[in-house]
């Protein structure tokens, strides 16, 4: 009895889980397979699904830009930005598809020119790279606006992933999880005095990777 | 300008003390001085160390649509989503795609962009540089633009080698150059290109240049998506001693998509 009880609950369970599956495999080249991978290899910053996008969308975004009376270089910036602002929505879970990626990401794109035009005319006189953005003030469009402009931060992220150990650990973990020194101290089994010294030796090593990181590229 | 005028006068006043030339009040000045433009460039350093190490995700971002810029070039002007929209043709253009998509609509995914992401990985995976071992008589036509293209399509120079062999192929028919005038446009994502060169030539190689045209011919479908066409190639090359290897696991792999 149990065990028709059990049959009877079941059954329609699984004939609904088989018609899924059917309905699934008639739409082998669908919409959602196709995108839930894109947005996977996003999430996962894949260097190969962010060459996909850039070769499909970059043409679009760039064109955009120029067609406003955007130069080249805002053209780069406005790329960035929007990878950017497209790998943060579909990461917090903000991008919901219906069926409208293209239309989305071109949306993000006249977004962020229109915004950049109208910040330029409230503030004519700035220069592109000299305003710099206090992070903790603004919100999450500014902020990717103040990362995509500002050089020196880019070069210092570069420079963090070149300072070898244990000045990266130290680093990390004094300002970022703002761990106390003394904690610091006690987990890498430094004496306090001396850790003090390394912190400032770290400090000094990786300003001078980014000054030679600067002064190699063209990001100045 | 008043900092300016502020750091010139500490210039001229380190310059100075330096030189002895300060009495022991302004030596204490510009000492103070010193230490507070030190002190305020530590806490800008510091503001940017955390700023780059809260935000090291968005940042990576940054740095992969960078280096994506650097190789793979800014798409040139005219590769736009939409054209300037004054001339009457675009305007009966935009109202002929609209009928087509009020008719169609439910096709619409189809015709985005991404629809083919998992094809296009797919053969991203399994593209490589065809070996330049296919030789090509002489045809009447000058080898130089042969030999330039062929030059830099050695030297992965692959706009380079597009540009050479698409001259010579243009004069000269070759279907040796046109394969490897395809594998460039390929290798350099111009699928469409590709797929038109290969459709071209395909007919007229002969062993194994044929069965390497064929290959690369069904990359070029799997890149832009047409899975069929692609699957089609790819189930005559089964059998081939030297891909059917490679043809069989993409096909395989085609199916699990």
């Amino acid at each position: 009895m149990t065990f028709c009880l059990a049959y009877l609950v079941t059954i329609p369970k699984v004939r609904h889980n088989r018609m899924k599956i059917k309905s699934n495999k008639s739409n082998s080249r669908s919409m959602p397979n196709n995108l839930n991978a894109l947005t996977n290899g996003l999430i996962q910053k894949d260097p190969e699904t962010f060459r996909f996008l850039y070769r499909q969308y970059a043409g679009m975004i760039t064109g955009h830009v120029r067609k406003n009376n955007g130069s080249e270089e805002d053209a780069k910036e406005v790329l960035q930005i929007v990878m950017m602002q497209l790998w943060r929505a579909v990461k917090d879970g903000r991008y919901v598809e219906e069926g409208k990626f293209d239309q989305y990401l071109y949306q993000l794109a006249a977004n962020t020119w229109r915004e950049e035009l109208r910040r330029r005319r409230n503030r004519p006189v700035v220069e592109l790279d000299a305003y710099d953005i206090n992070v903790e003030d603004k919100t999450q469009e500014q902020l990717l606006h103040a990362l995509a402009k500002d050089h020196y931060l880019e070069a210092m992220h570069k420079g963090l992933s070149q300072l070898e150990p244990p000045c990266n650990r130290i680093i990390e973990l004094f300002h970022l999880q703002q761990v106390s020194l003394q904690k610091v101290a006690e987990e890498m089994e430094y004496n306090y005095d001396n850790l003090r010294k390394r912190i400032f030796d770290c400090r000094k090593k990786l300003k001078k990777i980014v000054e030679k990181i600067l002064d190699n590229s063209t990001l100045k | 300008m008043q900092g300016l005028d502020s750091d010139y006068r500490l210039q001229e006043q380190l310059q100075k003390l330096a030189l002895g030339e300060l009495d022991e009040e302004e030596t204490y000045s510009v000492i103070e001085h010193h230490k507070l433009s030190l002190i305020k460039e530590q806490i800008e350093f510091n503001n940017k160390l955390m700023r780059v190490l809260r935000n090291k995700d968005v940042l990576d971002v940054k740095m992969l649509v960078t280096s994506l810029i650097i190789e793979e070039g800014l798409p040139k002007p005219g590769t736009r989503f939409f054209s300037s929209g004054n001339r009457w043709s675009v305007w009966i253009l935009g109202l002929i795609i609209s009928t087509g998509l009020l008719i169609g609509g439910s096709q619409l995914p189809y015709f985005q962009k991404w629809s083919h992401y998992k094809e296009y990985r797919l053969a991203q995976k399994y593209l490589s540089p065809l070996e330049n071992v296919v030789f090509t008589g002489s045809n009447g036509v000058s080898n130089q633009d042969l030999n330039t293209g062929m030059d830099a399509y050695n030297r992965q120079e692959y706009s380079t080698a597009i540009l050479h062999l698409g001259r010579y192929f243009a004069a000269s028919k070759d279907p040796n150059a046109g394969l490897y005038l395809a594998v460039s446009c390929l290798l350099k994502n111009n699928n469409r290109q590709a797929t038109a060169v290969f459709d071209n030539i395909v007919g007229k190689l002969e062993t194994p240049a044929l069965q390497w045209g064929q290959w690369y011919q069904s990359l070029a479908h799997l890149k832009e998506g047409n899975t069929e066409a692609a699957s089609e190639i790819l189930h005559s090359l089964k059998d081939d001693p030297m891909l059917g290897e490679s043809a069989s696991k993409l096909l395989i792999e085609l199916i699990k998509n």
